[in-house]
């Protein structure tokens, strides 16, 4: 099956009120409807509430989900937007695929922001094959200030209703992603369980299940904490020929895994972030342990690189949820 | 299953041949030390039938590379660069899916590769059924 040309089109839109809101939104979706394309909105209750009233008939034939549901963390929710897009692909012949997608700000902390906000600017690079078109919607009323000028360097290109204009303040994705990676990651705690990886993926495997095991982890969540470990073990054994040392430890509502690998220069800021494809591809096994992760931060410096892994204690319902994304038949 | 005999193990995984229906059962762990030879015993069974099956009941490991060689032994990914050299497309049905591995193929979304079916035992929920219409939760 033939897939659309790439060129990923990436529009902040800032609005004010509803109505401006309602302006650029649904001229994109009925061109893309027009057009046979996939059409997935994401978005908050109250504005899917009113795309509906005003889509009316049409509203049947576009795709939706509450922000809040589709995509708990930034890495899942690119790769949501990425399996819509693939299975798109595959139903429509290969069109183009429009999507809104306005993510939740309020009530989070500041570092989750960041991860967001990073996550917003490195679209532009990781999906920069696909052939999205991805307009995110920004609510002046309720967003915060400086979120709403990070969304303009963040995104290449503004929309207000039909009126697109190239953003001045657009920044280089790496360069943006390095700005958010300024906060250093949390010190392993004295006491940290402690491991060192010669390489031995199995007995790191079983380190990590015995670890989950003691912080009350089991099951199907402990079976893929081992997987996001051993992936990232694989991966800088694959890199790095010096052993690197494994700490574990727990916190509020969390289990940490935290890898120093001496010597380790990471530099790539979208590593584990591109989607694993049926070709290999560098990172492949960090792209998965971020998908299994609430979180995945990385860091490198003169002495070497951390790789640092967080993933609930408690809850695993979304987890265990099944995507059920229909496409327009 | 008759005449089943195995084709590799070294004590971490066990790969057999299995006659009927034809194809593959592996049991044990896969990660870099045994994908060599996840990949060996694939390749012969490409050769073979245009359909082959995969009993993954006894897997207690497989990392992404593992299950992505499984995967293209449908052939699918040489519409692409190719993984597993030459062979023609073929049907690939895995049978005992761990609930991990199913979880895995959901995530990367190589559970929708042509070609490729996973058995659900009888009664199991439809994995595309459930949640609200439209949602994705991973």
């Amino acid at each position: 099956m033939s897939r659309a040309e790439g060129a990923f089109e990436h529009w902040a839109c800032i609005y004010d009120d509803d109505s401006q809101f309602l302006e650029t939104v649904l001229p994109f979706l009925a061109d893309g409807l027009a057009l046979g394309e996939p059409v997935l909105v994401v978005t908050t209750a109250a504005n899917l509430e009113l795309l509906g009233a005003a889509l009316g008939e049409r509203s049947a034939e576009v795709d939706y989900a509450e922000s809040a549901f589709f995509g708990r963390r930034p890495p899942r929710r690119v790769g949501a937007f990425y399996r819509y897009w693939k299975g798109g692909q595959d139903i429509s012949g290969g069109r183009r695929v429009r999507i809104v997608a306005e993510p939740v700000w309020s009530g989070r902390s500041a570092r989750e922001i960041t991860a967001w906000t990073r996550m917003e600017s490195a679209l532009n690079v990781t999906l920069a094959s696909t052939s999205i078109s991805m307009i995110c919607p920004y609510d002046a009323r309720t967003t915060d200030a400086h979120i709403l000028a990070d969304a303009l360097r963040t995104h290449p290109a503004q929309v207000a209703g039909s009126r697109h204009s190239p953003s001045p303040q657009y920044t280089d994705p790496a360069a943006f992603a390095r700005s958010c990676d300024a906060r250093p990651l949390a010190q392993p705690p004295e006491g940290a369980e402690t491991f060192g990886f010669d390489g031995d993926l199995r007995a790191l495997r079983r380190f990590i299940a015995g670890s989950a095991g003691a912080h009350g982890v089991s099951g199907d969540r402990a079976d893929m904490l081992v997987l996001a470990v051993s992936e990232i073990g694989a991966y800088l054994k694959s890199q790095w020929p010096a052993s690197a040392t494994v700490r574990t430890w727990e916190q509020p509502g969390s289990i940490v895994c935290d890898f120093r690998q001496p010597g380790a220069i990471i530099s790539d800021p979208f590593l584990g972030l591109r989607p694993a494809e049926l070709v290999p591809g560098d990172g492949d096994g960090l792209w998965l342990a971020n998908q299994i992760c609430d979180w995945m931060e990385i860091r490198s410096d003169a002495a070497g690189s951390t790789i640092q892994l967080q993933i609930p204690s408690s809850h695993d319902q979304e987890m265990a949820a099944q995507p059920g994304t229909r496409y327009p038949a | 299953m008759t005449n089943d005999c195995a084709v590799y193990d070294d004590g971490v995984l066990r790969i057999t041949n299995t006659d009927d229906p034809p194809g593959l059962a592996i049991a044990g762990e896969i990660d870099e030390s045994t994908y060599d030879a996840l990949v060996g015993a694939l390749g012969k069974v490409a050769h073979g039938p245009a359909e082959v099956h995969v009993s993954l009941g006894g897997v207690s490991y497989c990392d992404l590379a593992g299950l992505r060689a499984i995967v293209c032994a449908t052939g699918a990914d040489r519409g692409g660069a190719g993984c597993n050299g030459e062979g023609d497309t073929r049907r690939v049905v895995l049978h005992e899916v761990p609930p991990q591995l199913a979880t895995v193929l959901r995530i990367v979304g190589w559970d929708s590769t042509p070609g490729l079916a996973v058995d659900q035992p009888p009664g199991s929920p439809d994995p595309r059924a459930g949640g609200q219409p439209g949602s994705v939760a991973w």
